[in-house]
Order: structure tokens, then C-alpha cells, then sequence
């Protein structure tokens, strides 16, 4: 690598040449407005940077760089260009090289390991979640806060119920690329929340997608937050080998998690350095979900024929998706809903950051990192809040006991009452 | 990253984009959107209200006795902004004024004010005459009340001793009639691993604490007749309250004493501004880095802004670029001497490099006044549909003649006039 | 203190050479006394890239010097580990380099006692990755990193555990001779208080450096230095590991050093009439820039810090063959020469140390502390080389994560910091001014790297400042001032891009924000009252 302007910039260590240590990034910090320990994103990141080795295996003097929560707002709002959450990510993986993880954060970590263990037991698992003793032990004994949103496992996993619908795994031959799409549907749906994969196809396929759902495996973004990059970059490489053909034939990658979507456009390049030609073209051709529904609407080839949902409904944009630089296309998807009043949270972060919310030790911070979201959807008094990250959900809805979906589950729920008033017409008179 | 292929996608068309969220920026957005423009805000990250002192400066040139006076002088310099903005200033003024006081920040002053002297952190003087509340009563006549610079122990940027010693050797005419510091040990700071000005100003939201902390200050006044100058740390969200509650504390008047970013009277300013857009419903979206530009002969069509392995296409019927000078990182210099304008290109107007700066890092640089040139329009030579505002603008030093806030309103002001009442979206 | 003092030897120059002769007659039990007209290492030593060298430069050039290099280098890890930092170093040939250079460096660095070891590309390449895919050799030697100041100050604790002093701020005004011409006595002036003082004694060396001409002109003596301005780019971050070096004759961008937590691009080499007037021109700039292009391309688009440039004591013995063009400074030797006055000039009693790097100071040391034993009639051997310096300097080699661990270890924060840069905290710089509560804050840089990083003191100047202003009330500005415009003279040559944004944003905090322009004291010359308050 030379370190030639425009690309060396992009790297996040060298980035940090052009700080001019204004404190911006400090100033917008979620978790340093809640908690002294941290001390912003400015002195873990270009300042302490200037103190780190280049090499991965050198020692690491770092420590508090593992209080950052990964959000990203910082780089956002550094006027110069500054990769600081990016520079931080690495730090952390300097650390673990250095200093080792621990099993907790390896474990929780793998989701794919997780719900392979836990589906098939999904009631006991689930009921493990629920049972404060159990929690209790999980806090003592693995360091994950008994009150750490956790999800509950499904019976079945989403891709369980792919195969048995018989849905494509490849490119049918006669396939037109254009017009086939690869779902890439996470750990969340697969173990989770496979309702929201449904909903997913169902859109997809009402729109005139063939939809395609091919081997997959977690995108390792939890690994890649809690600087377990080996894991990561093997996992990565199996998703890469699995997708490029895809996207080398002109078919586009779609994710119902913001967080997925930017590991794999994103991240696989900036913070595992995969730079390979897959990784090239598998980022190219991966899109959010509602990011793909406004630009059909932009050319005007989305059935926009949802019908009324009449309701309140406060949106929080995850920080992952401010990550992805594309605003906040559900909010426009929403306006095209009639009736529904969806409102932004116009709050930071939420708190949960992935795997950092479920840790004893971050837990508090998570929770008071997120307040102000809370309240603002208590008060909101809507029955539902909506959100398109995984983590964020359920971090919402076990904070303020208000259930929070993803954006589509609501535009499902338009697109399947619109058809019902269209088979039973009658039913609109009553 | 850097996309290998750039993919279309749009939000809904707004009216105008502005590019930059400094004062010129979001004053722009904020005047627009409230005439019924939709307007959208785009700004690769955060800057300059953070890092100025938070009051307004209009315009305090030498010899100047009130803003309105000292935009006269500069508006007779050749190639000065002002001396095509000046009609503008009363009204920009005005409207920004009424702007953030509606949403809670407050000031004293106006054009015919006359300039005062404002004491500086490190004692100096400086000229001033639009202030935040919070800083109205280092304006106020003095006559014979002492002013007590208060630090507090553990902040590193308040140094009310070594003020104190420089105010007195300082020309104050009409100034304070003795000048006391004192240091004060407030609960709790001296524990806090991180003592920055936003840390503490987020402690004074908190009505319990910023009780405290006021009793201990109190405590720690001598009795008399004092004005009482606090670091600028008297909450963000809960500003006025805190202010308040501090002036009555202390039985006293107080002001705010700004030092070195970031600013948490700008932090004020920026959340005063952007809260009246968003309740225009104007978007203003932080992080978005121009790439690239589309446009036809002297039209631009649309800005496309760095997107995760994309860019976003962001299509306006007009562009306002708020984007800077080089502090801001709107202009970057070349090693070469070359100078560039970083979003659309614009040729940058400026000295040549050998003449760039002064001897003294303490007296204006010539560089200082480079910037674009525009109409009377404010529009930029070969674009038709792009104003040029705030810092980007050549030929003023606004350091030295302290009118970067001024011309930064009456450029955004005269900017949203002359792109008029909002017009049908572009089909 | 008295107006007049007496010792056996004063010592002349608180550089790398003075402190070590110093310690050397100290620990022979002569009674001495150093004074320096500046700060401690504010001439040469404090004013170079940082190199500890192995000697593998000079091995064609100077092959004696290559030896004296490589012997202490071994030396001064022995006795000082914890000023080093042992980064290694490369030696690389670029495609320009010539090809008869290349093939005789290995056996010359084996005929100078020097560890060379042929490097594979591949290694080469992934060890330090920014490097020009275009080299097309490599070697990698013993060198190292080393900081000056820390090295001088140990020499000088050192002498005073051994009874000897040294005092800053004190410049030789003239000597006192006797009736037959030997000099018995040193005058300084006390530039912090004005006193001149008088220091009777039966020897003076010279160590000061590039100024040793004009020093020695103040005894009566005839001595021409030929000072050799070195300038250099201090570049924001360490863009390798080790240090590397062209495997070519000397040339300008030849060499990065990597040095605490920035990297060091250098050096110019132009003979200057005045050690004192020395400034970074903007050719100097493109000269070093263009070159380093070939050591990592597309370092030109790097964080340029600042500029600085330092004068070599370089001495002209004769060698140079002007008929035949050879004028330069850089085929001056680095050789070092003592000079003894009394031979050369009738100036008995006075010995000048001139040439020499600070690599091998203690050697010149050693040289220069002999002839004076051994005109003094003191036979002690010297053992400088044998006994480690005081701590700091003893300890674990130092490493460029250390003051981020130790801060981390109790913490983190920058609640203690001032130099938020370069971590230096509230205590550290109270102590150094317990030390010295003289110093301004240019003295306090010098020991603690305060305003050394990105920003360069924008936001430390204010606080240190402060901290001055405490113990010295009413004396604060000046410094402040000094420091504001020392900063910015290193700034100006290399401003543009990211440091000319730092320097804008430093100018709206101190124009703007704290208008420290128009601050009124007792030492406002006139020309600042004229600019009005604004």
C-alpha cells in the first residue's frame, strides 16, 4: 500500500493524520455523555493512535478504547474525515491479539453457534431466557446482564423453512439477474425472527423478484465489534465465496439487518481488509432492504398500492444504518402508507451496539446511553415502535415493554390487509 | 470506501440542498424552510460552531463604535463582502435573533449596540456587542461593581488568576472597578477522569448536581458588589435554567466566560438552529461527504455524497454551499500552492503562496482573505444555480475585523431571497 | 549565587558533548562547572532527527567514524537503555542508488565492526509495508532511535552526584587571561537576571558545537567552523517501524527516523555563516519531500508537522581538496578533533571538541577530558563507559506505547492532562517546573514534548501558561508568546493542507476566541500597542 492521498485517507489508522484535535467527535460521543470511565472518542482514536504500534502483534497499551460502543457517530461528525470509530474497532482488535478475549464475548459472539444450539430446544432455551435464576447465573457465570436484551429463539429457523418451501438456493438458469434477488437474512431472522424473513420475501416477490436464498452464515459483524478478526475474516470469506457469483452476475444482495448490509458493504473492506475482487463486488451489490424499495419507488416500479394503517408509530434509525450514508429511506417508505404517523426518534443511539449492551459491565451504559430514546417512545403512547436493526429492537422493547418491529414487518402488514380488502371488498363497508 | 460503481438512489427531491452546517449553512436552511422550501442540510461532519466563542461577530474593524458602524467601514473595502451585503445585515440580524430565540437561546444586543469590551479567558479584551444572554453581563456598564473570575479545580481551561493579573494591565475603560479569581473545589470534579467543557456542561443539565456546584461557588465569592464570569460550562440542554439558577446562587449577575473547543455555546447554537429546521421540516443530515457533482452546462442537477460502497444522489433545483474556508476544510491547500474549492471545484481567489502569511502568527495572515468570488447574486461564475455563503466568500478576515458571523447571516440571508419562494419539484 | 566562583574546569555548551565531559571530569574528581547560554540541548543535540547510529552511513565515506559509531552505539545501550529505542534499521537500495555503493557495503560495514545482515524483499516489505515496492536491496543494521534530552539531562545528573554543576542561562561574555596568555578565568552573564558572574579556573573546554568559533574568538583564539545546517520534516505519524536509511553517498530526504510518536524526514546539508540563523526554506522543503518520495511513495501527501533545521559543528581540518571543486558540506568529515589552543593559538588552558555526532559524544568526551587530565596532572582513567547513568535513563528500553500504557494503567482521561497530544499531565510539567522554575515553555517542550504533537500547542499553550503564571505571577505572557510564535516558525514552511487547517483553527482560538493579540503587559513592545484592541 503507498500512501498516495485519496486511498491512504481511507484507511482508517492514517485517516487520523488530518485530526486537528478540535473535540468535535467528543462532543457527540453517547458514551462519553453517560459515563466518565470513557474518555471520548478523540483520545482513544487519533490521539492514542499516534502511541499504537503498526503491527497487530505488538503490544497493545490501549484500555479504555474498549469502552467505545462501535456507533460510528463520531466519524460522521468529524469534519475532516476521520475514520475514529474505524481506527477504534482496530485498537480493540490490537488488544485481543495482544491480551486475548474472553469466552464470554467469544460466545456471545456466535449467534450461528447459539441458535444452532438453541432452536432445537427453543422452549427450554427460551424459557431459560425468561427465568431470573437462570439469568442471574448467566450474569455471574458469564458476565451477560440478567436484564441484557436478549431475543427468544424460534422453533424453526428461517432457513429451515426456506428449504422446506423449496425456495431457490442458486440461479435458476433461465434466471434474469436483474429481476432475482439474494436474501441475505441474518442470524436474527434465521434464529429469531423469522417472521421478518418472510415478510422480506413476500415484498421481494410481490414486486417481481425472484428471490434467492443461497448458503450463508452469520456476517461476523459481532466478531468484527469485539476484535475477534480471525473469526471474522473466516466467516466473511465463506459468505464472499457464497455471494460473488451472484453479484458478478448482476443479482443484488438485499438484508433485513442495517448491521449485516454494512458488514458486508463495508466493513469485510475497511476493518478485515478484504479487499479481493469478491469482496468488491459482493459490497456493490448489496442493499438495505427499504434502500432498495425507495429506488424502485424512484423509478417508479414499486407497488405502492399499501393501504391505511392508522397510528402513531416512533422510527429510531439505527447507527448502523447512519453508517451506510444512504438517510433514512424507511421514513419515506412510511409516507408512502396512508394514515401512518411515523415519527423520528431524532436520538443518537440506542445503546445496544450489538453484543455491547448484553455485558454486565456495559449494561448501564447501554441502558443510560438509550434513555432518551425511551422515554420519547413511552410517551409516544403508540402500541408499536419500528426499527431495522436487530439488536436495536430488542434492546427498545425490553427497555420500554413496547414491541418494536422492522420497518417492513409494517409494510407487509399494508401490502396483506390492502389484499384483503381487495378480495373481500365488503368487509371496508362494515 | 471508495465505490467502484456508483448506484442511483435519491430521497425526495428537496427544493434546495445546502451543503455545510456552520452558522451560514443552517441559517440558509433554517430561513428557506421556513418560507415552505423543503431543504435538506448536508454536511460531511461538524465544525465551526463548535469552536467559536458562541456571540455574534458583525463586524468590529478598528475604529468601529457599533456593528452597524464597522459594517459601513468594511462594506467601503474593495471586494468585501459586506460591500454587497450590507443592505442585508439589519434584516439577517433580526431574523436570526428572533430564530434562536425561539428556540431558546436568547440575546442581548443588536446592530446600534456600541462595541464593548468583552474579557477573554486568557484577560484580554475583545470587542463585542451581540452576545448570548449568558454572556450579557461582561457588556453591561460596570460603573462600580468588581468582576470575580471563577475557575473551578480540575477544569483545565478556565485560568482566572493568570486573567485576572492580565485584566488589570488590560485599557478597560469604564471596566469593572477591582478584579478578583477564585478557584473552587466543586463536589465531585476533582474525581472525574474527564473534566472537558461538555463533560461539565452536561454535569450543570443535572438540576441536583448544578445545585451543588452552585453553593460551592457561592460559598466561595467574596461579599460585595461583583459580577461574577464562569466558565462556559452552564449546561446544554438546560442552559437557561442553569444560568438562572447560577445568577441566583449567587445573588449576582453572571456571564459565561467562552475558552478552547469545543464550545458549548456553540453546541447551543448549532442545537438552536437545527431544531428550527427540523421543525420546518427541513433535514439535516450530518456525515454526508460530497463526492461528486452532476450537472449540465450551468446548471448543477444533483450532488452525489460518499455512501457505504455507493454514493447517495441528492437532485435539488438549487445548491447552497456553506462549506467554508480552510479551517472548516471547505478550501484545502496544495503543497504547490494551489488552492481548491472541495465540492464543486470553484476557482478559489486568494495571494500567491509565497505571500500567504505574516511574519507574527499573532497579526492577520493574507491568506485569510482568499475565498470565491460571486454576483451580486452570490452565485459563483459559470453556475447558474449554486450561491456561494459564509466563509467560502473572498475578500474579508474575520478574525482580525471579527465579521465572520455577520457576513455569515447576511449572505444566507440574501442567498434564500434570491432563490425565492419554493418552486415545483424538478420532474 | 556569588559573582565569583572557582572550580578546576568550566565546561562550555550544555549540549550531548558538554554534559558528557562534564560527567566525565566530575567522575575523575575534577571540580567543574557547565554553563550553557540556553537551555540544556537547545543547540545541535536538540535539533537533530534522533539518530542512534550504527555506523553503516560513513562505513565508505568515513570509515573511522563508522567505527567510533558502532562502538558506541554498543556503549550507550549499555549505559543508557531507556533514552533508546531499539527500532533497527534499514538500509535500502532504490533503483537510483548506484550499483559499486551497494556491493562494497556489506564488507565495509564488516571492516567497521558493524552487525549487517542482508534483508529478503519479502520481509522487508511485510515488516514495513509503506516502503517503495521499487527497492531493490536491503540490509538492516543496529540503529536506533535516542532522545536527547533525556540523555543530557542524565550526563548532567550524573556530574552533579559527582560534585560538579551546570547552570542554564548563562552565556560566556569573555575570558581572563594571565600575563602569559593562559586563561584563569570565565565571565558569564546571567541572562534571566543580568548579573555577570566570574568563574575562576584552570581549564576550559570548548563543547560548544557549531559555535565554538565564536567562542573561541573570545579567548583570542583562531578556530573556523564550517556550521552545516541540517534541516528536516517531523512527519504526524511513525511511517515505519525502523529506521531507514538510502544505501547511496549522502543526499538530502535520505533517511526516516522514527522517534516517540512521529517520524523524522531529513536532512539538508548547506553550510551557513551563522549557527543561529538557520530557517527552512521552501526548496529544502521540496528537496527533502521529493526525495522521500522514493524511500515511501506518496509521503508528500502525509501530516506534515513542522520544519526544523540545526547546525553541525562540522570543522574543516584541512581535508577538503577546494582546488578540485570539493567545497560541500557534506564531504566535510564527521570526524571528530580536539584542539588544543595552547599548541595552536598561545591560548593555554583552553581545549575546543568540534565535529563528531552525538552518536559517539562520549567518546569526544573522553578525547577532550584527557588532554585536560593530562595537562592538569590527573591520571584517573575514565569509566564513563562503564557506569550507567542515573535513572531515567537506566530502566527497559524504551517503547513508543509507554506513556499511553502508564496513563491507561492508572485510568486514562485527560482530566490530569495539559499536552493532550503528547499525554504530558498537569504533575509532570509541576515537577519540571519544581526543577527549573525558570523555564519558559519552550524548556518545558524540551523535557516533557509538551506541544510536540498534531495541534502543535494550540490547545496546551493556554494551560501550561497558567501553570507558569501560578509560580511566576506577571511573567507568563512573554513565554506564552515566545512559545505561540517558536510553534508557528516551525509551522509556516510546511503549511498547507492538514497543518494549515490545525493552524487556522489555532489562529480563531488565539485571535479569536482568546484574543491574545491584544493582551497588554509590561513587555508589549510599541509596535503591538499600535494594534488596536478588536
Amino acid at each position: 500500500m503507498t500512501f498516495h492521498d485519496a486511498a491512504a485517507r481511507e484507511f482508517p489508522p492514517y485517516s487520523t493524520d488530518a485530526c486537528v484535535k478540535c473535540n468535535v467527535c467528543t462532543t457527540v460521543c453517547p458514551v462519553a455523555r453517560v459515563t466518565d470511565a470513557f474518555p471520548g472518542p478523540k483520545y482513544v482514536g487519533p490521539q492514542a493512535e499516534r502511541f499504537r504500534g503498526p503491527d497487530v502483534g505488538d503490544a497493545s497499551p490501549d484500555r479504555t478504547v474498549d469502552l467505545c460502543s462501535g456507533c460510528g457517530i463520531c466519524t460522521r461528525a468529524c469534519p475532516h474525515g476521520v475514520l475514529i470509530a474505524e481506527t477504534n474497532n482496530r485498537a480493540r482488535a490490537a488488544i485481543v491479539a495482544d491480551r486475548g478475549s474472553s469466552f464470554r464475548n467469544r460466545l456471545i459472539s456466535d449467534t450461528d453457534l447459539m441458535i444452532r444450539a438453541g432452536t432445537p430446544l427453543a422452549p427450554l432455551a427460551n424459557f431459560g431466557l425468561q427465568n431470573r435464576m437462570a439469568r442471574w447465573m448467566g450474569e455471574k457465570v458469564l458476565g451477560v446482564h440478567r436484564r441484557g436484551p436478549l431475543a427468544k429463539f424460534s422453533r424453526t429457523t428461517f432457513g429451515s423453512w426456506w428449504r422446506r418451501r423449496g425456495g431457490l438456493t442458486a440461479l435458476p438458469s433461465d434466471a434474469e439477474p436483474s429481476k432475482t434477488i439474494v436474501y441475505f437474512h441474518g442470524c436474527a431472522v434465521n434464529g429469531f425472527e423469522p417472521d421478518l424473513g418472510r415478510d422480506a420475501v413476500a415484498i421481494l416477490e410481490r414486486n417481481g423478484f425472484t428471490v434467492v436464498v443461497p448458503r450463508q452464515e452469520c456476517c461476523g459483524l459481532p466478531f468484527i465489534s469485539n476484535g475477534l478478526y480471525e473469526t471474522a475474516r473466516r466467516k466473511a470469506g465463506r459468505n464472499l465465496s457464497s455471494l460473488a457469483a451472484f453479484a458478478r452476475a448482476g443479482s443484488r444482495i438485499v438484508g433485513t439487518s442495517t448491521s449485516c448490509t454494512h458488514a458486508l458493504k463495508a466493513e469485510y473492506r475497511e476493518m478485515l481488509d478484504l479487499s479481493d475482487a469478491d469482496a468488491t463486488a459482493v459490497a456493490d451489490a448489496t442493499w438495505d432492504i427499504c434502500e432498495l424499495l425507495v429506488d424502485l419507488h424512484d423509478r417508479g416500479q414499486l407497488d405502492v398500492g399499501f393501504a391505511p394503517i392508522v397510528e402513531p408509530l416512533p422510527y429510531h434509525p439505527p447507527c448502523q444504518l447512519k453508517s451506510h450514508g444512504i438517510g433514512t429511506p424507511a421514513m419515506d417508505l412510511f409516507g408512502l402508507v396512508p394514515g401512518l404517523r411515523a415519527i423520528d426518534s431524532d436520538h443518537d443511539c440506542c445503546g445496544a451496539a450489538g453484543t455491547y449492551g448484553l455485558k454486565v459491565e456495559r449494561w448501564q451504559i447501554a441502558q443510560d446511553v438509550g434513555a432518551p430514546l425511551f422515554a420519547k417512545v413511552r410517551a409516544s403512547g403508540a402500541a408499536r415502535a419500528a426499527c431495522d436493526s436487530e439488536t436495536c429492537r430488542w434492546q427498545i422493547e425490553s427497555s420500554t415493554g413496547v414491541p418494536t418491529v422492522h420497518p417492513i414487518t409494517i409494510l407487509a402488514e399494508s401490502y396483506r390487509r390492502a389484499d384483503a380488502a381487495r378480495e373481500e371488498p365488503w368487509r371496508r363497508i362494515v | 470506501m471508495r465505490p467502484s460503481q456508483s448506484a442511483r438512489q435519491s430521497v425526495p427531491r428537496a427544493d434546495v440542498v445546502v451543503i455545510g452546517a456552520g452558522l451560514a449553512g443552517l441559517s440558509c436552511a433554517a430561513e428557506l424552510a421556513e418560507a415552505g422550501a423543503s431543504v435538506f442540510v448536508a454536511a460531511k461532519g461538524l465544525a465551526t460552531t463548535h469552536w467559536t466563542h458562541g456571540g455574534l461577530d458583525v463586524a468590529a474593524p478598528a475604529a468601529a463604535r457599533t456593528s452597524r458602524d464597522g459594517i459601513a467601514r468594511l462594506a467601503r473595502t474593495d471586494g468585501h463582502p459586506y460591500s454587497r451585503l450590507a443592505r442585508d445585515a439589519d434584516a439577517a440580524v433580526s431574523r436570526h435573533l428572533v430564530r434562536v430565540g425561539a428556540a431558546g437561546l436568547d440575546h442581548a444586543g443588536s446592530l446600534a449596540t456600541a462595541l464593548a469590551p468583552f474579557p477573554t479567558a486568557i484577560g484580554a479584551l475583545r470587542r463585542a456587542a451581540i452576545v448570548p444572554l449568558a454572556q450579557a453581563a461582561a457588556l453591561e456598564p460596570w460603573r462600580v461593581t468588581g468582576l470575580v473570575l471563577v475557575g473551578i479545580r480540575g477544569f483545565p481551561d478556565a485560568w482566572p488568576e493568570y486573567a485576572a493579573r492580565n485584566l488589570e494591565n488590560a485599557a478597560w475603560p469604564d471596566g469593572p472597578s477591582g478584579i478578583r479569581a477564585v478557584e473552587v473545589a466543586v463536589p465531585g470534579v476533582e474525581r472525574l477522569r474527564n473534566v472537558g467543557s461538555q463533560d461539565l456542561a452536561r454535569l450543570f443539565d443535572d438540576p441536583a448536581w448544578r445545585g451543588r456546584a452552585l453553593a460551592a461557588i457561592a460559598a466561595a465569592l467574596p461579599p460585595g458588589d461583583w459580577r461574577v464570569g464562569m466558565p462556559a460550562v452552564l449546561g446544554v440542554e438546560h442552559h437557561a435554567a442553569a444560568h438562572a439558577d447560577a445568577e441566583a446562587a449567587f445573588g449576582r449577575r453572571v456571564f459565561e466566560v467562552p475558552s478552547l473547543p469545543p464550545s458549548v455555546p456553540g453546541m447551543r447554537l448549532f442545537d438552536a438552529l437545527r431544531r428550527r429546521i427540523l421543525a420546518s421540516a427541513g433535514r439535516v443530515q450530518i456525515g454526508f461527504d460530497v463526492v461528486s457533482v452532476e450537472r449540465e452546462g450551468r446548471h448543477v442537477i444533483a450532488i452525489h455524497t460518499e455512501a457505504a460502497s455507493r454514493t447517495l444522489r441528492l437532485a435539488a433545483n438549487a445548491f447552497v454551499l456553506a462549506t467554508g474556508g480552510i479551517a472548516g476544510a471547505g478550501i484545502r491547500a496544495l503543497p504547490d500552492g494551489g488552492l481548491v474549492e472541495r465540492v464543486f471545484g470553484l476557482p478559489v481567489v486568494g495571494p500567491e503562496q509565497a505571500s500567504w502569511f505574516s511574519d507574527d502568527p499573532l497579526m492577520p495572515h493574507p491568506l485569510e482573505a482568499a475565498g470565491i468570488e460571486v454576483d451580486e447574486q452570490l452565485a459563483p461564475a459559470g453556475l447558474e444555480n449554486v450561491r456561494v455563503i459564509g466563509s467560502a466568500l473572498a475578500g474579508m478576515r474575520y478574525l482580525d475585523e471579527r465579521c465572520g458571523d455577520g457576513v455569515a447571516l447576511a449572505s444566507a440571508h440574501r442567498a434564500a431571497r434570491s432563490l425565492g419562494a419554493p418552486r415545483a419539484v424538478a420532474a | 549565587m556569588s559573582a565569583r566562583a572557582e572550580v578546576d574546569v568550566v565546561v562550555v555548551g550544555g549540549g550531548a558533548t558538554g554534559a558528557g565531559a562534564l560527567r566525565d571530569l566530575a567522575m575523575r574528581g575534577l571540580r567543574a562547572l557547565l554553563v550553557e547560554r540556553g537551555d540544556f540541548t537547545s543547540g545541535t543535540s536538540g535539533r537533530y532527527h534522533g539518530l542512534l547510529h550504527s555506523g553503516a552511513r560513513y562505513v565508505e565515506s568515513d570509515p573511522v567514524s563508522a567505527r567510533h559509531c558502532a562502538e558506541e552505539n554498543a556503549v550507550l545501550r549499555h549505559i543508557a537503555p531507556a533514552t533508546i529505542e531499539p527500532t533497527g534499521g534499514y538500509f535500502v537500495a532504490t533503483p537510483d542508488d548506484p550499483d559499486d555503493y551497494l556491493d562494497r557495503f556489506p564488507a565495509a560495514c564488516v571492516a567497521a565492526g558493524i552487525e549487517v545482515e542482508s534483508m529478503p524483499l519479502d520481509d522487508l516489505f511485510r515488516a514495513e509495508p509503506l516502503l517503495s515496492r521499487e527497492i531493490r536491496a536491503a540490509y538492516r543494521v543496529p540503529d536506533a532511535s535516542l532522545e536527547p534530552w533525556e540523555l543530557v539531562d542524565a550526563n548532567l545528573a550524573s556530574a552533579r552526584e559527582y560534585g560538579a554543576d551546570a547552570w542554564r542561562y548563562h552565556e560566556v561574555i569573555g575570558f581572563e587571561r594571565s600575563s602569559g596568555g593562559a586563561v584563569v578565568a570565565v565571565r558569564v552573564r546571567d541572562l534571566h537576571g543580568g548579573d555577570q558572574r566570574t568563574v575562576a579556573c584552570r581549564a576550559v573546554v570548548s563543547a560548544a558545537g557549531a559555535w565554538a568559533g565564536k567562542v573561541a574568538a573570545l579567548a583570542g583564539a583562531q578556530l573556523e567552523m564550517r556550521p552545516g545546517k541540517g534541516s528536516m520534516l517531523i512527519l504526524n505519524r511513525r511511517l515505519t517501524t525502523a529506521v531507514v536509511n538510502r544505501l547511496a553517498p549522502p543526499g538530502d530526504g535520505d533517511i526516516l527516523v522514527p522517534v516517540h510518536t512521529v517520524c523524522i524526514l531529513g536532512t539538508t546539508d548547506i553550510t551557513v555563516p551563522d549557527p543561529d540563523d538557520v530557517h527552512v526554506t521552501r526548496d529544502e522543503v521540496e528537496a527533502l519531500l521529493a526525495d522521500g518520495e522514493r524511500l515511501v511513495p506518496g509521503i508528500s501527501g502525509a501530516r506534515v508537522l513542522r520544519a526544523y533545521a540545526g547546525s553541525r559543528p562540522l570543522y574543516d581540518a584541512g581535508e577538503l581538496d577546494r582546488t578540485a571543486g570539493h567545497d560541500e558540506s557534506r564531504e566535510i568529515s564527521r570526524a571528530h578533533h580536539v584542539i588544543d589552543h595552547g599548541d595552536r593559538d598561545g591560548v593555554d588552558g583552553m581545549w575546543s571538541i568540534v565535529g563528531g555526532k552525538l552518536t559517539t559524544y562520549r567518546l569526544m568526551a573522553r578525547d577532550v577530558v584527557d588532554a585536560v587530565a593530562a595537562a592538569l596532572g590527573v591520571d584517573a582513567p575514565c569509566r564513563t563507559a562503564d557506569e550507567p547513568l542515573p535513572a531515567p535513563a537506566t530502566g527497559t528500553p524504551y517503547w513508543l506505547g509507554d506513556r499511553l500504557a502508564a496513563h491507561e494503567a492508572e485510568g486514562g482521561g485527560n482530566a490530569e492532562l495539559v499536552c493532550e497530544c503528547e499525554l504530558v499531565t498537569r504533575r509532570r510539567l509541576e515537577h519540571a517546573l519544581d526543577e527549573r522554575g525558570d523555564s519558559t515553555l519552550d524548556d518545558l517542550r524540551r523535557t516533557t514534548r509538551l506541544g510536540m504533537g498534531p495541534c502543535q500547542g494550540a490547545f496546551c499553550t493556554p494551560r501550561a501558561a497558567a501553570l507558569i503564571d501560578a509560580r511566576r505571577p506577571g511573567a507568563a505572557n512573554a513565554p506564552m508568546r515566545g512559545f505561540l510564535a517558536e510553534r508557528y516558525r516551525g509551522t509556516r514552511p510546511i503549511a498547507w493542507g492538514d497543518q494549515l487547517a490545525e493552524l487556522w483553527l489555532t489562529a480563531g482560538i488565539y485571535r479569536g476566541t482568546l484574543a491574545v493579540h491584544a493582551l497588554r503587559d509590561a513587555a508589549l513592545a510599541v509596535g503591538e500597542a499600535e494594534r488596536a484592541a478588536s
